[in-house]
């Protein structure tokens, strides 16, 4: 009863207010009644009676929107003429015009027409279904990844800065405070600028467990210039970043869920982050996302402090949003820029490229690669729905010739011809709506399963929601389905010649038309020709993904080994020596456990992208002060190359007698050897570091060993590195590579159990195995690869479905020719080559039509594809005979069921 | 929406489930559910009122003043305050009474042509 009792309100809400708020408790009150008095005749009774009620209800709910009368003296008199205007809404004129009511009528008999033939509909329900399914959900995730506004004020204002575009350079994303500084003074079209950066993971500890948040510090304009407003508590202020001033931290909204249950008293709450009370001043809007990054945490970036001291102020560190003006157009941000640049090179000679600053939309910047696949991946997902349109077309004109009689009888009684269109349309129209409700609750399903292939992927992906907007358009995509699928049958099956129709001839089922033959024919081809691109394009995406899990990173990419890590937090570990220690304890813990072979430490894994660079001058050497080179400097522990993978080209790596007190050492990557010493030997070179005047104070390293180098992901090419001894410059934490002769990942329980034994309080931050870590640096590729892949599934099935069901129906439809055929002599094969050769016409011409098509657009997936010529032969020939060998065999078996009509088939016939 | 003076002719002819709804308020006042009862029983389940049609019309003869709503109430115990009864107005029962007078006029037609041959008792 509850049940219904739902039901039946929510039914009500479709009356107009007036009458819902005067007698709709009445009405439930009635309905229930009913109801109540059906259940005492038995369950199917009542459900029976319910049901009734409830369309009941809604039918009148629809009436009474519509104004539709309810006494016969309510109509008005009747006009002479349809063509005067009668008053009243646009709904009462289409009612007094009767295209509603006539609609209605096409409705019923489309509905009918549906019943009559449940195969048929189970068919064209499913295509469509699948089709509107996938463009829904793709749509989806485009219009919120894509088209939706970024959550800030006025985002089209926002541009995140960047300094020189170079290859060699990693860190062109980011600038240096002093020349923030200046620009914020300077400009005029600037309304405001930020920065923020310092990405690091803290580790927050409760008592009971420890976790270690993402924490990024922004400058404390950062929330005025992107326009953000903490719904708990507040932002920061100058207070937080005055000397002695309590520590505080913004969270994040999922943090808030997550950690504190969205408990509204966490604001002002104390927590412990690496072992340094926090005070929570705020909770982030839950739509909030970082531009260019994500964090649990947000901490104040202590500004003023950083312009003070020399050595940070002009390091390139800060990744910075400005917002323009209002009116201000990029153009005169640039021209702007390249105003003020000189006098920012002048201020600091020290800065490599210094003023070079290059501004990018925001959302350009946020969005990334995922924009490119996430278009190919919708152009994929609307090919579909073209070759489900297509297919559906098809299998309406195989049946419009079918039909022929019926709508010959319907033409005889008088019905016009846009009348016969209409109910053909009305048809297709129902199939259209009914496959865009089943696809839009498909879409529901197949959102999930596509954010747990995506995963973190595409930016925002959390919050894709099925919405208005998406529903709109699968509506607009459902109903110009039905129409495109419908008009093509709707025009030929009512060009009826009623002699045809009901005479002699027609009357025998003999033949379709050969226009209409004609028709089916070059649909077929066309799904060929569209499921040949996409094939196309899904192997052009599988070979390029191949390519990048084979494409050497410089280090092995197995299962075989673990990478892990640890942060040391500064409060504890300001010694040096209670790092080592830590790291050392953990080292050799691990290395007791079964199967692992070697155990290796680096502060800075090749993968992770915030490198660090450092000025490298080689004693002996002149160098130009404005020009030192600078490289990417990583250490490692004595067992980090063995335990990566990474080979040793000559001299050797590092050894535990590399210690601090120690002469120091180093060892440098290939590329490094070959840039500085082209044709001598690098081992026994001294070299300083540090980009100030002179180098750094300390002692020269010594070069003991070149490595071989590294990318830091399959898109990126070698960075030249150099590598000190991990015992010589001693990090906060890092990253452990641990290498086994098992299952690296089954050891992960024991790893945990080993740190916190070592200590409590330490997270284990992302363990995986390398092979895990090459994975996910090739998602993207892999996400668009999965999904082409299984539209193209989908294309082929279709295109095999639609060329066998027109050639069964050819076929069914030349029974008596095979059968006089068969009797007068004719060869099984002789029959079987006849059928044949009408397939592989539409075949080859589909076939030969989607090779050039594919090769026309595949220059547009260029950018994405890697390691394959957007031309690739292979994929090209590959994808031509596997279509034509699916569609050769769809069309096999209608083949030899023609072999099989007897002579007096023939005479069954009629 | 009340037309007075209308001459009570002028709504005809009624729809068979108006006609029905009239003509179960003719002999007392009923509430929704009643109304639905008495039409079900008296035609022998041959018109079957449902919810939304039965208030459809409610409301269309309420606005021309043809039924409105009684303020008699029943027992308290029996009584649902969701429930109200309907009972039939003087205009209401002119009209009851003009669509009964046309149907007997169809009815007499039928028997000039011979449709209907004897007279029912």
């Amino acid at each position: 009863m509850n049940l219904l009792d739902g039901g039946c309100r929510a039914v009500l809400r479709l009356y107009p207010a007036d009458m819902r708020d005067a007698q709709g408790p009445e009405m439930r009150q009635t309905f229930l009644d009913a109801c109540a008095h059906a259940s005492g005749r038995g369950r199917v009774a009542m459900a029976r009676t319910a049901l009734a009620e409830l369309l009941d209800l809604l039918r009148c709910a629809i009436r009474s929107r519509l104004d539709r009368p309810v006494l016969p003296a309510d109509r008005e008199p009747r006009k002479p003429s349809l063509h005067d205007s009668p008053k009243g809404s646009l709904m009462n004129t289409l009612v007094r015009t009767n295209l509603i009511s006539d609609f209605r009528g096409d409705l019923v008999l489309a509905w009918r027409a549906m019943r009559r033939t449940p195969a048929f509909a189970l068919v064209v329900l499913t295509t469509l279904a699948l089709g509107i399914g996938a463009n829904t959900t793709v749509f989806s995730v485009v219009r919120r990844v894509l088209i939706a506004p970024l959550p800030y004020h006025v985002p089209e204002q926002l541009y995140r800065l960047y300094t020189a575009p170079s290859a060699a350079d990693a860190d062109n994303d980011k600038l240096a405070a002093v020349e923030l500084a200046d620009l914020a003074a300077e400009s005029r079209t600037l309304a405001g600028l930020t920065h923020f950066g310092n990405y690091g993971g803290m580790t927050y500890t409760d008592g009971q467990t420890a976790e270690s948040w993402q924490t990024v510090q922004v400058a404390l304009n950062f929330f005025d210039v992107l326009g953000v407003h903490p719904p708990l508590g507040r932002t920061f202020t100058e207070d937080d970043i005055a000397p002695g001033a309590p520590r505080v931290v913004l969270i994040s909204h999922p943090l808030w869920q997550r950690a504190f249950g969205g408990d509204s008293r966490v604001v002002g709450q104390r927590v412990e982050l690496s072992n340094i009370e926090y005070t929570i001043v705020g909770v982030l809007p839950a739509t909030f996302v970082g531009p260019t990054f994500t964090a649990d945490a947000l901490l104040p970036l202590n500004v003023p402090g950083i312009l003070r001291t020399t050595g940070m102020s002009r390091g390139r560190a800060w990744r910075a949003v400005g917002r323009l003006r209002d009116g201000v157009t990029l153009a005169s941000f640039e021209s702007e820029l390249a105003l003020i640049r000189p006098r920012i090179q002048s201020h600091y000679p020290e800065i490599k490229n210094a003023g070079v600053i290059r501004p990018v939309p925001l959302h350009n910047a946020m969005v990334g690669s995922a924009g490119p696949i996430l278009l190919l991946v919708m152009s994929g997902a609307l090919l579909v729905l073209l070759i489900t349109c297509v297919n559906i077309a098809g299998l309406f004109l195989s049946r419009a010739a079918a039909r022929r009689r019926e709508l010959g009888v319907r033409a005889a009684l008088g019905a016009g011809r846009g009348r016969l269109v209409r109910q053909v349309l009305a048809e297709s129209a129902l199939y259209g709506l009914a496959g865009g409700a089943i696809g839009v609750a498909l879409a529901v399903a197949m959102k999930r399963a596509l954010i747990g292939i995506a995963g973190s992927t595409l930016p925002q992906l959390g919050e894709v929601w099925i919405d208005v907007g998406v529903l709109a358009f699968a509506a607009a995509v459902s109903i110009t389905c039905g129409l495109a699928f419908g008009f093509a049958p709707a025009l030929t099956a009512t060009r009826v010649d009623l002699r045809d129709a009901l005479g002699d001839t027609g009357g025998r089922g003999a033949s379709q038309g050969r226009t209409g033959m004609r028709g089916t024919q070059t649909l077929v081809s066309a799904q060929i020709a569209f499921a040949v691109v996409l094939v196309i394009g899904a192997g052009l995406l599988v070979r390029t993904f191949v390519s990048l899990t084979r494409s050497n990173l410089g280090y092995s990419v197995d299962t075989h080994t673990l990478t892990f890590r640890v942060n040391l937090p500064f409060a504890r570990y300001r010694d040096t020596s209670a790092r080592t220690a830590v790291v050392g304890s953990l080292v050799e813990r691990i290395h007791a456990m079964p199967a692992v072979s070697s155990v290796g430490y680096t502060a800075v894994s090749p993968w992770n992208g915030g490198l660090m660079n450092v000025g490298f001058r080689i004693e002996g050497r002149d160098v130009d002060e404005n020009a030192v080179p600078s490289l990417r400097y990583a250490t490692a522990s004595e067992e980090f190359f063995p335990a990566i993978g990474i080979p040793l080209r000559a001299g050797r790596v590092f050894a535990s007698s590399d210690r601090k007190g120690a002469p120091l050492v180093m060892v440098i990557s290939e590329s490094v050897a070959r840039r500085f010493w082209p044709n001598a030997n690098p081992i026994g070179a001294r070299v300083r570091l540090g980009t100030g005047a002179g180098g750094d104070a300390s002692d020269p390293f010594q070069i003991v060993g070149v490595v071989g180098d590294v990318r830091p992901s399959v898109m990126a090419d070698a960075v030249p590195t150099i590598y000190v001894s991990e015992r010589q410059w001693v990090g906060y934490g890092g990253e452990f590579v641990v290498r086994t002769s098992g299952d690296a990942a089954g050891l992960v329980p024991r790893i945990r159990q080993a740190l916190h034994d070592v200590d409590a309080q330490l997270p284990l931050i992302r363990a995986r195995t390398l092979h895990d870590v090459l994975a996910e640096s090739v998602a993207r590729q892999r996400l668009a690869m999965t999904l082409m892949g299984a539209f193209a599934a989908l294309a082929l099935v279709l295109a095999a479905l639609g060329i066998y069901s027109v050639m069964a129906f050819a076929v069914a439809g030349r029974t008596r020719e095979f059968g006089i055929r068969s009797a007068l002599g004719a060869r099984r094969s002789t029959i079987l080559f006849l059928v044949l050769r009408q397939g592989l016409v539409m075949i080859s011409i589909g076939v030969t039509c989607g090779v050039i098509i594919a090769a026309l657009v595949s220059r547009y997936v260029a950018s994405l594809l890697v390691g394959v010529s957007a031309h690739d032969s292979l994929t090209f020939s590959a994808a031509a005979i596997l279509l034509a060998g699916v569609a050769l065999i769809a069309s096999l078996l209608p083949a030899r069921s023609a072999t099989r009509v007897q002579p007096v088939d023939a005479l069954r016939v009629d | 929406m009340r037309a007075k003076a209308a001459d009570p002719r002028s709504l005809l002819p009624l729809t068979p489930i108006v006609f029905q709804v009239l003509l179960a308020l003719s002999d007392g006042d009923r509430h929704g559910y009643g109304i639905i009862r008495e039409v079900d029983q008296r035609t022998d389940g041959l018109i079957v009122l449902r919810t939304g049609t039965l208030y459809t019309v409610l409301k269309r003869l309420l606005e021309l003043d043809l039924v409105e709503e009684s303020d008699k109430r029943p027992a308290p115990d029996e009584d649902d305050e969701r429930r109200r009864y309907y009972r039939v107005t003087a205009f209401g029962k002119a009209v009851t009474e003009a669509e009964a007078r046309r149907l007997e006029g169809v009815v007499a037609l039928a028997r000039d042509k011979r449709v209907l041959k004897t007279r029912k008792v």
